[in-house]
């Protein structure tokens, strides 16, 4: 009898092992633009061009500053494809985004939107900076990706990997004064050979 | 006494063969679905629903340009031009072995493409039912009738009862949560469709899809 009882239970434990896990699946736009980029932008409004390049920048000196970091920027729900549910709830779209785009090793994630920030496999010194980041002033994408840029820098700072100056990072100090250096040099230029011009043309028109 | 053992042994087996069965439902072939990286539920979220890793392995990535749409050939009597009336958006996600086989951006444009990182903005021609981004989403010019077999035929890539793309298997397809029964090629691309093809183990599908503005 009791032998009889434990094959059905072992052949009914079977049969529920076979049933499917019960598990739905992706659907969620960042999870495959961000498997081949920095950033995820919102649908709409789109983020400037200004910013888009700013943010990128961002995101690749981080990188380069050894602190790899994908954004993905929520504005509204239509962002979130299959789970509008997630939106405004920045860290819990993060711990769920964290397990679609994380392999073998953790990937480094900030998640933004209009309440705030979530992120994934921060280090904890950065998590703790996170934590002190103000809301994005705006519900519209350009104010996420305003949000972003600094929270970037500052969560590299705190990981210990301070980022330098991305270049073209809202069009600067750093390229406004290439630009006037490389003024002044053609107009030296011009002026030395207009020097170098009359200078010839005097000693030809002197009598010998 | 020999009864006895017999049934002994039908519920060791028994037992077993639940415990294998468990854990290979756990476990995947491809990298990125080992049992130490299984998704986790998510507080807040609905019970069944979980994150799932996209595989890796080349044959979870092919190209989205196929030879046809290369030399801009017809395809199931559907050419490639250069204006279009308004389109709407479809939605369609693969799986294979319990991991996302992306459907890739570019899918029925001609080269050379025109494209801004994972995003394909445009071509010289394009089709009437094509991919701008990797997100599932397919663009189908109103007015339409095209069916699932068109996007993998103008992807390059098969699509049957036993086929999908590089799988083999049974192929389990479903329209807004529902189970088509019939061939996965027929299955219409309406407007905000959301189709769940899987292959090599089952997930409950989604039943549908928030689309971008203007699709």
């Amino acid at each position: 009898m009791r032998a009889r009882f434990a094959s059905t239970l072992a052949v009914v434990l079977a049969a529920v092992g076979l049933l499917p896990v019960a598990a739905r699946a992706d659907g969620d736009p960042a999870s495959d633009v961000l498997l081949g980029e920095n950033v995820f932008y919102p649908y709409t409004p789109p983020v400037s061009t200004a910013l888009t390049k700013t943010l990128n920048a961002t995101a690749a000196a981080a990188a380069k500053a050894g602190f790899p970091i994908k954004v993905a920027l929520i504005a509204s729900p239509v962002d979130l494809g299959v789970i509008p549910d997630l939106f405004n709830q920045p860290q819990k779209y993060a711990d769920f985004l964290d397990q679609e785009i994380s392999f073998q090793t953790k990937q480094l994630l900030l998640v933004v939107m209009p309440s705030g920030f979530g992120a994934a496999a921060l280090p904890p010194a950065a998590m703790r900076t996170l934590k002190t980041l103000a809301a994005p002033s705006g519900k519209q994408s350009n104010d996420l990706a305003r949000a972003a840029v600094p929270a970037i820098e500052k969560l590299a700072a705190a990981a210990g990997r301070p980022i330098k100056a991305a270049p073209g990072s809202g069009g600067g100090s750093g390229s406004g004064s290439s630009a006037i250096i490389l003024i002044v040099l053609v107009v030296a230029a011009v002026a030395t050979a207009g020097a170098l011009i009359v200078s010839r043309r005097r000693r030809a028109s002197t009598p010998a | 006494m020999a009864a006895d053992r017999r049934t002994r042994l039908v519920a060791l087996m028994a037992t077993l063969t639940a415990a294998l069965a468990l854990f290979s439902c756990h476990a995947s072939p491809e990298t990125g679905g080992t049992s130490s990286t299984q998704p986790t539920a998510v507080s807040g979220l609905p019970p069944d629903l979980r994150p799932v890793k996209t595989g890796r392995a080349a044959r979870y990535h092919p190209p989205a340009l196929s030879a046809a749409v290369a030399r801009r050939a017809a395809v199931m009597g559907l050419g490639c031009r250069r204006a279009h009336p308004r389109a709407y958006g479809a939605h369609v996600e693969l799986y294979a072995d319990r991991l996302v086989l992306p459907v890739p951006a570019g899918i029925g444009v001609a080269p050379p493409q025109t494209r801004r990182g994972v995003y394909v903005l445009g071509g010289p021609c394009t089709y009437p039912v094509r991919t701008f981004e990797p997100t599932g989403v397919v663009a189908i010019d109103a007015g339409r009738a095209p069916s699932l077999a068109t996007l993998f035929a103008l992807w390059g890539q098969p699509l049957s009862a036993t086929r999908l793309a590089g799988f083999k298997g049974r192929v389990a397809a479903f329209v807004g949560g529902r189970r088509w029964a019939g061939p996965p090629g027929a299955i219409p691309l309406s407007r905000h469709g959301e189709i769940v093809l899987e292959v090599g183990g089952a997930l409950p599908p989604h039943r549908a899809y928030r689309f971008p503005p203007g699709l």
